[in-house]
């Protein structure tokens, strides 16, 4: 037999194959046994469990977890889908919904996403300066516009029109993303349920632990210890001698440098750095001083020192210094329009210095996550 | 092709945001030009980079090719620097360095977009550090934009500006990577301190890691016993000595040439991690390493001392680095660069071609063609060299990388034209050996200059489905001689061509014929190997994927060769074509060879887009268009000769 | 009549129709790889190389026979020509052999199209399976959901789902079960939302919910198909609609015959004669890059209670009982553990391409040599003329 004889029949069966229907009604030919079902049967389940992430059996979306609010009475939540983050019922009215999403970049811009809010009612478009008039809600620690209109609902399918219908919309749009808060319903609704849907929007907030929740690493990929990204919101970290605290947002951690626990650098030259050093290392007076004279401000007076405000650092409240001046480093340099702050908690097995220099602008900006780090320190 | 991480680029994105950092003092002592041994020694130091440990002569070569866009880069005082002498400059001697014109910009829009102006430059040319100073910030401010741009979707010129930004960084690293060497540590600023490290400032940072494990033992309990006062002042200078002390550390971070301790850690140490190492105090060897760059560093104004502290080094790196099997090769690997093979079979080949010249103007000089033969036959042995060499170092086949096909396919395809000259002895396939040559070189400079920017190196590391000789050594190699006999067929059917258009030996039918057999034979030649490659190829992909065949672009693109030279064997056979049909096929046949080996890859899907390539674009269309437009010009010839065989025939028709 | 045939046969084996079916092979070729670029590539494989015609609009309009029936053709040409009419002396003993070998080739690839399964196996470290999963190809299963242990499952295949768009429905039974299913409504990439006023459904509304069709998505394995299900049962004639989403967390239900049976559209599933269980997987980085240079799993192979510990890694795969599995990638879930997946695969004609390109290479040698070396002889007296040695 030629070797070609096989794939004649193959293309035959091919032929009949892709031209044959196998007709409305067939039986079920195949047939396995499986080892284990596939597939966690729910008898009678709800559609709402069968297909929304929010069922129990999911595996989870972060949807849920992320956002919380406070329902407004005679709301109810239908589940979230991948595009609705918070997915709500007004009123229980069927026709009506609300729900929050989240695109990532500006979506198109502010504008031209309330125009097409606008449009779906069959309003007129607004220019540029009149979106910019528009009064404004707050939403997610953003100022979000307030979108109104009223007309026939087109919707996004543009087949099912409704009269008399009313969105009331809160949108942002930024550059690294836009969030959107649509109510949509009967007219009278909306106007009726307009402050419940206000209140609402301003509950909203990111639960606790978000944030945390860290994307996948690859193993070695030096996110321990190493050099990081500045972080968009407080991350918890650590030192390898146990010292834990809270990098506030915006904070980049540097590389690791001998003798300090952890070294966080600044666009612009600012850095800040935790040294430990063995016994009281000079005292608490004695290293403030130092930091005043190598401010060029000379020794702190008595009355100057007792009047520093203090804030809690590991069990210890101690004075925050914070000097402005002209900053002369052990290379000779001197930078000027230099600003310090820095704590120093001294005790008998050794001291802890939390210092930051950099430009005063910088050095004054970052104040607050300074003393929010600080009071976040930990030891094991 | 070698992919940064998220992590990595942002890392990269921070360094490129934050201000360069101020250079520490260092003496403006004027250099005396390196010694040969200098050099030498410095070539063959060890350094790890794109996952393997090479010389630092492969490193320089390659830093200074992205800067500079050659390897040889020209002083105002006339001197000539090579790589390895430019970047001892760099580390040694930063503030000299900061003069040299070797970042070279392409186009000056680039300068003016950071707002630098220098007078009586060209649109493309070259600056030195201190002329692009003023323009810096802007500098780093618009790379910290195009960071956040795709590649992809970069203007060209942001191209540019990126490209520069990171080699003024890159730079910079290297002034910098002496920094522990040159840091002064205030010891003497603290009494306890000053007693174990002598009443003046340390110099280099190795006089004081020698004495930390004793410190951590002792110095606590010493400071416990001072006066409350006297604590005081030492912890103020322990502060500033490891301030300045880590400042600096972190500033060295250029080079990784400190072997690590233990053979299961592979990455080498930088100057902070060796650092790190030798301060636990049980890795003598990297203390010693350290303190022999920072003997160097105090030298360099004594040329020989600095010979003999360099000698000293070298051996103690080139010792360790043996110890963990990484050294054996970095002797071979800067003697092949030195050799510099493939520069030089250029030179033979143009020098051929010149000859080839000169019997166009005089063909009755009988020695001309012994000399085009013997000059191409010296270039083809020098490719045949280098590549051996390449195999030999990287252990591995002579092809991993797009790069290494260019040198592969001008290899193979001389030896091919030999071949055929030699079965003919009709000077055919000889007048075209320094062409080919010639071309391929010349494609395969271009190409290692884009590898420069892009990998930095062209021996890099491989991905994992790659890391196989024995695939490597079957299925690549016969694809890409494949490659090599379409495109020899293609450059033999264009001479058919040409001298049929130039008219050349109108009258000899045998050396057509002679010609055509030839063109034949190559094609057959060719599709054997394009057979047996694909296949290969698609068993290693059934081995390692478990598919044969999965329609990938570069799976297509041998497939289409195939089926070119398959088409034009039947055609023949079917005799739908004849000589001019060959000729014309072989030419579009090597388009497709074109297509399939560059070609593919610039549409960038599939899992063979491993080289991507950006002016490889422009020579690629440009051969397409010129094999189109030989392709034309066959057309209009034949019609030519048929109108002139009628008008002839119509002549002896009316005549009789 | 005769003649006739003679002529047909002729016109089949000729060089002429072989020139054109490699030249059609050719252009499916390269627009097919042009295809890819926007498309993706299971598109173009079912466009251009698993299709019998192919209409092509860009980047020239285009109407060429597909793969398919050019293989076809291809092969019954090379059989007609190659085989039946070529000249057989000793000067074409080559070129039969390379037919042999590229008509092994061909029926290795018809073997492969029809008789194979590809798919994979994702395990984490510490899981075990006896079953791999397709890539592509959906089905719907059907079974009892009382049943505990092993699960007898009645399975309707892709091939008879697909085709159920544009209103076209199909009822499915099977004699033992005591409803019929009827499906219809066929979606390639859809997703499963609680219908509000805003958007149209494309599938009947189920409790709050419908079906949305998206967009397809270039990498096939992307898209999540859907279906509606009509059930009626044959005994008082109840009848549920519901709907199937590749997505779905909980299987379809339906009561009939006192047994709640379950229904469920998935990625079709294939079982292994044997089971692994992924112990560990280790990837190796170059050093200094974040590139990796090697990874590689260790799994042990469960049989009839026997185990056996095996490494597969990059380039080595595990060949046992028909099936092939190689490892092809990894990854990390969110609690730290490592994730290794395997491609699997089922292909009777699995060695064929080797044995063709032997035979290939061989065929290429005995034709192409003999005639090298007439050649070399031919310029013998004209090497001799020129004097160089």
């Amino acid at each position: 037999m030629t070797p070609s004889r096989p794939f004649l029949p193959a293309l035959l069966a091919g032929l009949l194959g892709a031209c044959g229907d196998p007709g409305p009604s067939l039986e079920i030919a195949g047939q396995r046994t499986a080892s284990r079902p596939s597939g966690n049967v729910l008898r009678d389940a709800t559609p709402s469990q069968r297909f929304s992430a929010s069922a129990p059996s999911a595996s989870s979306t972060p949807s849920d977890d992320v956002i919380a609010y406070d329902l407004p009475e005679g709301w109810r939540a239908v589940a979230p889908t991948r595009e609705r983050l918070v997915n709500l019922r007004p009123a229980g009215h069927p026709e009506a919904e609300c729900y929050l999403s989240f695109l990532p970049g500006d979506g198109g811009g502010l504008v031209q996403n309330v125009n097409r809010w606008r449009a779906q009612l069959g309003a007129p478009e607004l220019d540029a300066a009149a979106v910019a008039a528009l009064p404004t809600h707050a939403l997610l620690g953003r100022q979000a516009a307030l979108v109104e209109a009223e007309g026939t609902f087109t919707g996004m399918g543009g087949s099912s029109a409704r009269a008399g219908f009313q969105l009331l919309g809160l949108a942002v749009s930024e550059p690294e993303g836009s969030l959107f808060l649509k109510f949509t319903g009967p007219a009278e609704l909306v106007t009726a349920e307009r402050e419940r849907f206000l209140a609402f929007a301003g509950s909203l907030r990111l639960s606790a632990g978000h944030g945390t929740e860290g994307e996948v690493h690859g193993p070695g990929d030096g996110h321990d210890h190493g050099p990081g990204a500045a972080q968009t919101e407080p991350v918890a970290d650590s030192a390898p001698s146990g010292l834990r605290w809270t990098t506030p947002a915006g904070w980049r951690r540097g590389p690791a440098r001998s003798m300090r626990e952890v070294t966080f650098l600044f666009e612009g030259g600012g850095e800040c750095y935790v040294t430990r050093l063995m016994g009281t290392a000079g005292g608490l007076r004695g290293n403030l001083d130092r930091w005043s004279e190598q401010m060029g401000q000379g020794r702190l007076a008595d009355a100057a020192f007792e009047t520093l405000p203090r804030v809690d650092v590991l069990g210890t409240p101690v004075p925050v210094l914070a000097v402005e001046g002209s900053f002369t480093g052990m290379d000779g340099r001197t930078l000027s329009d230099q600003g310090l702050l820095g704590v120093a908690v001294i005790r008998d097995s050794d001291s802890l210095f939390v210092k930051f220099t950099g430009p005063a602008a910088l050095v004054q900006a970052e104040r607050e996550n300074f003393l929010a780090f600080l009071t976040s320190l930990e030891e094991p | 092709m070698i992919q940064l991480t998220r992590l990595g680029r942002l890392v990269l994105l921070a360094a490129l945001l934050l201000p360069a950092p101020a250079a520490a003092q260092e003496d403006a002592a004027p250099r005396a030009p390196w010694s040969e041994r200098v050099v030498e020694l410095a070539a063959e130091l060890p350094i790890q980079e794109g996952g393997r440990v090479k010389p630092l002569d492969t490193y320089a070569q390659f830093r200074m090719l992205r800067m500079n866009g050659k390897r040889k880069l020209k002083l105002a005082d006339g001197e000539k620097l090579t790589p390895t002498p430019w970047l001892l400059d760099c580390i040694f001697f930063p503030e000299r360095a900061r003069g040299y014109r070797h970042f070279l910009v392409r186009d000056s829009a680039v300068l003016d977009a950071i707002g630098v102006r220098v007078p009586e430059r060209k649109k493309s040319d070259r600056y030195s550090f201190d002329e692009l100073q003023p323009g810096l910030d802007r500098l780093f401010q618009e790379a910290g934009r195009i960071h956040k741009i795709e590649a992809k979707e970069r203007s060209w010129i942001e191209g540019q500006l990126y490209a520069l930004a990171t080699n003024v960084r890159d730079f910079e690293d290297l002034t910098h990577a002496l920094e522990f060497a040159r840091v002064e540590l205030p010891t003497h600023e603290g009494p306890l301190l000053a007693a174990r490290y002598g009443a003046e400032p340390l110099r280099g940072v190795t006089g004081f890691l020698a004495g930390v494990p004793g410190l951590r033992t002792d110095f606590a309990a010493e400071l416990e016993a001072l006066p409350e006062e006297a604590q005081e002042v030492e912890n103020s200078a322990l502060e500033d000595v490891s301030r300045a002390f880590s400042q600096a550390v972190q500033l060295s971070g250029a080079l990784a040439i400190f072997p690590p301790s233990t053979l299961a850690e592979e990455e080498w140490l930088r100057v902070d991690g060796a650092v790190d190492q030798a301060a636990s105090g049980e890795d003598p060897e990297l203390l010693a390493l350290l303190a022999g760059w920072e003997a160097l560093e105090r030298a360099k104004g004594d040329p020989a001392t600095f010979e003999r502290e360099l000698e000293g080094l070298q051996g103690r790196a080139a010792q360790l680095a043996a110890r963990r099997g990484e050294y054996e090769k970095i002797p071979l690997e800067v003697r092949f660069y030195r050799g510099d093979y493939f520069t030089r079979a250029l030179v033979f080949f143009l020098g051929a071609f010149v000859l080839l010249c000169g019997a166009w103007l005089a063909p009755r000089m009988g020695w001309i063609p012994k000399g085009v033969a013997a000059l191409s036959l010296v270039g083809t042995l020098l490719i045949v060299v280098g590549v051996v060499l390449r195999c030999i170092i990287r252990e591995r086949p002579p092809i991993s990388t797009l790069y290494e096909t260019i040198l592969f396919v001008t290899g193979t395809g001389a030896i091919v034209l030999f071949l055929a000259e030699w079965f003919t002895r009709r000077r055919i396939a000889l007048t075209l050996i320094p062409i080919w040559g010639a071309l391929g070189l010349f494609l395969a400079m271009k190409y290692e200059l884009k590898e420069a920017g892009t990998a930095g190196d062209t021996m890099p590391a491989l991905v994992a489905v790659l890391d196989t000789n024995f695939w490597l050594a079957t299925h690549v190699t016969t694809i890409t001689l494949g490659y090599s006999a379409g495109l020899v067929a293609a450059f033999l059917g264009m001479r058919w061509i040409l001298s049929k258009l130039l008219g050349l030996r109108r009258g000899d039918k045998e050396h057509y014929r002679a010609l055509t057999r030839m063109i034949y034979g190559v094609v057959c030649f060719g599709l054997f190997f394009s057979i047996v490659g694909t296949i290969l190829g698609g068993i290693w992909a059934n081995y390692s994927w478990g598919r044969f065949w999965g329609w990938d672009p570069k799976e297509n693109g041998a497939l289409l060769i195939c089926l070119a030279e398959i088409m034009i064997l039947h055609l023949r056979l079917g005799g739908f074509i004849r000589d001019f049909g060959l000729a014309v096929m072989s030419v579009l046949n090597g388009m497709v060879v074109a297509f399939s080996w560059f070609g593919v890859n610039l549409l960038g899907v599939g899992l063979h887009s491993y080289g991507f390539t950006d002016g490889i674009a422009l020579a690629l269309n440009l051969y397409y268009v010129l094999s189109l437009a030989v392709v034309f010009a066959a057309f209009v010839w034949k019609e030519i000769s048929r109108r002139a065989e009628q008008a002839a025939g119509d002549a002896a028709t009316a005549k009789s | 009549m005769r003649a006739l045939l003679e002529r047909g046969l002729a016109v089949l084996g000729s060089y002429g129709l072989a020139c054109l079916l490699l030249l059609d092979l050719f252009l499916l070729t390269f627009f097919g790889t042009l295809h890819q670029v926007e498309a993706g590539l299971y598109d173009a494989q079912k466009l251009y190389f698993e299709s019998w015609w192919v209409v092509q609009r860009e980047p020239i309009p285009l109407v060429l026979p597909g793969g398919l029936l050019c293989m076809g053709l291809l092969a019954v040409n090379l059989f007609v020509g190659g085989f039946v009419r070529i000249q057989k002396s000793k000067r074409t003993v080559g070129i039969l052999v390379v037919h042999v070998g590229i008509a092994l080739l061909l029926a290795s690839g018809f073997v492969k199209l029809y008789h194979s399964d590809d798919g994979y196996l994702r395990l984490r470290e510490g899981q075990a399976s006896d079953e791999y999963v397709s890539y592509h190809l959906w089905e719907v299963a059907v079974w009892d959901a009382s049943q505990r242990g092993p699960v007898t499952e009645h399975v309707i295949p892709h091939e008879h789902l697909v085709d159920l768009t544009d209103g076209k429905a199909r009822t499915f039974w099977k004699a033992g079960l005591p409803f019929e299913l009827e499906l219809s409504g066929f979606l390639r990439n859809c997703e499963a939302l609680p219908k509000g006023p805003m958007w149209q459904a494309d599938s009947p509304v189920v409790g709050d919910f419908a079906l949305k069709r998206l967009e397809d998505d270039p990498e096939n394995e992307n898209n999540v198909a859907g279906l509606t299900a009509r059930f009626r049962a044959l005994d008082g004639g109840a009848t549920k609609e519901d709907l199937l989403w590749g997505f779905e967390f909980h299987p379809a239900t339906f009561d009939a015959g006192g047994k709640t049976w379950a229904v469920s559209l998935r990625k079709a599933r294939y079982p292994m004669p044997f089971t692994i269980r992924l112990e560990d997987f280790r990837k190796e980085d170059h050093p200094g890059l974040s590139m990796a240079r090697s990874y590689e799993s260790d799994v042990t192979k469960l049989v009839g209670g026997l185990e056996r510990p095996i490494r597969i890694q990059m380039n080595e795969p595990l060949r046992d009982g028909g099936l092939v599995l190689f490892q092809s990638s990894f990854a990390m879930d969110r609690d730290g553990t490592e994730v290794s997946v395997f491609s699997v695969v089922r292909n009777p004609s699995d060695h064929w391409p080797l044995y063709a390109c032997i035979v290939i290479g061989l065929g290429l040698v005995i034709a192409f040599l003999p005639k090298l070396f007439k050649f070399i002889r031919a310029q013998g007296p004209r090497r001799a003329a020129t004097g160089v040695s």
